[in-house]
């Protein structure tokens, strides 16, 4: 990437950077690739690369965020929109996919859909600078019942995108906290900030720092959701990791992480069923009691 | 190329196809530590290069995790995704990896997993030995 702004500063020779536009042409740097064409202004080169690209690889969200810019600077709304909201499909947290859509809705004058847009690219990247901005400016001239709703008044349309409330936490804590296979358990934010919850593994002078392993949780879910994503190999649901120490079960929940150790000589179908029953019940709260017990049964 | 096998790679088949032929395994991976196949036993229309740099991040990732943690060394991992259990076990040369549906024994795949990295790194000695004493 350095080598890339490098090139787009410091104006290399045209046949090296050919030759490095060539090299990796094939490979998933195409969407880079394709964006240094774009911005150089080669419209026609930059698509002809980018569709060959998602091509190849059909699954890579960021693929279709640069198709979409590139359309959009051949002033193709339509097909922007599609891409991006394609992209989305694939990485329903791609900031850059919700960013690009909050401009489309601020260029039409939907104000509410473009800040819910960047609310939800600054949930996946908290430090979006320019999403930060754009919502300073879209908030501006917002009307406040309008701002309200877009700020979380408004029910969520689905349970698995409630979000993780001090009441689910407790809940979820509680649940878990009576199995017999879980010692302890940790919920943290987006953000990778603990919510609630402890550590208890290790001696007290190597025990995990409950900040750091809330941080840790968070990332190895984001990471391993983006890795999986790009692969075509589905949403990421939950990772266990063992080591002779014992096991840990990193688990994504609505808007925020669950970290559990696992005892060591638990048996790791039946405590990962525990995780998976107590988290299912919690993301069928807003349904009703028969319908969530129904699902479980059938489970 | 003139059709002689070595015994060594036979026992590489015989793992890689110990392991794809248990119950829930859609494929088996060999992947060297920066992500290339070593051997790769698909049943079905994959690609096991993606599959193999998969393996590699994938352990990494754990690896990386339970350092930070204090929780010692990665022994399997295990990535549940809406269509795939991932299941990842490092070996001396790298990682190995089972991709099998997502309702798959973790038990039984896993028992697989080690009897597969132990034939493999046997095998792999015989080949490699200077790379497998000494992975770093």
């Amino acid at each position: 990437m350095r080598e890339l702004c490098g090139a787009e500063s410091e104006q290399p020779d045209p046949r090296a950077r050919r030759r490095f536009l060539r090299r990796g042409a094939d490979s998933l740097r195409f969407a880079e690739l394709a964006d240094l064409r774009r911005r150089a202004g080669e419209l026609t080169e930059a698509t002809a690369l980018c569709a060959r690209g998602l091509l190849r690889y059909p699954n890579y969200a960021t693929g279709h965020v640069v198709m979409g810019e590139i359309f959009y600077s051949r002033q193709l709304v339509d097909k922007a929109r599609e891409q991006w909201q394609e992209a989305l499909r694939l990485d329903p947290q791609h900031p850059r996919a919700h960013y690009r859509l909050a401009e489309l809705h601020l260029l039409c004058g939907e104000r509410g859909e473009a800040i819910a847009e960047l609310e939800s690219a600054l949930l996946a990247d908290p430090n979006f600078a320019q999403a930060h901005l754009l919502l300073t400016e879209a908030q501006g001239g917002q009307p406040e019942e309008t701002a309200g709703a877009c700020h979380g008044a408004t029910p969520p349309e689905h349970p698995h995108q409630l979000p993780m409330t001090t009441a689910r936490c407790s809940e979820l804590l509680g649940a878990l906290q009576r199995s017999e296979f879980v010692t302890s358990v940790l919920i943290s934010d987006a953000n990778g900030l603990p919510l609630a919850g402890t550590l208890s593994w290790g001696s007290a002078s190597d025990r995990a720092d409950p900040q750091v392993a809330a941080a840790v949780s968070t990332a190895v879910a984001q990471e391993s959701t983006k890795l999986l994503s790009l692969l075509g190999a589905g949403e990421l649901t939950s990772v266990l990791l063992c080591s002779a120490a014992g096991a840990i079960r990193c688990c994504s929940l609505p808007g925020a992480t669950l970290i559990a150790e696992l005892a060591p000589e638990a048996p790791l179908g039946a405590a990962d069923a525990e995780i998976t029953e107590a988290v299912a019940r919690l993301r069928l709260r807003g349904d009703s009691d028969g319908e969530a017990d129904e699902w479980l049964v059938a489970a | 190329m003139n059709g002689w096998l070595p015994p060594e790679k036979s026992g590489l088949d015989l793992a890689m196809n110990g392991l794809t032929g248990t119950m829930g395994v859609l494929a088996g991976v060999v992947a060297a530590e920066d992500g290339l196949p070593i051997a790769v036993r698909l049943r079905s229309d994959q690609n096991g290069e993606v599959w193999a740099a998969a393996a590699s991040a994938m352990g990494r990732i754990g690896r990386k995790v339970l350092a930070k943690l204090s929780k010692g060394e990665l022994q399997v991992g295990v990535f549940d995704t809406d269509r795939y259990r991932l299941i990842v076990r490092p070996i001396s040369l790298g990682y190995l990896l089972a991709v099998c549906e997502p309702k798959a024994s973790i038990g039984v795949v896993t028992m697989e997993l080690e009897a597969a990295a132990k034939a493999l790194d046997q095998s792999l000695f015989v080949i490699m030995p200077r790379a497998v004493a000494d992975p770093a």
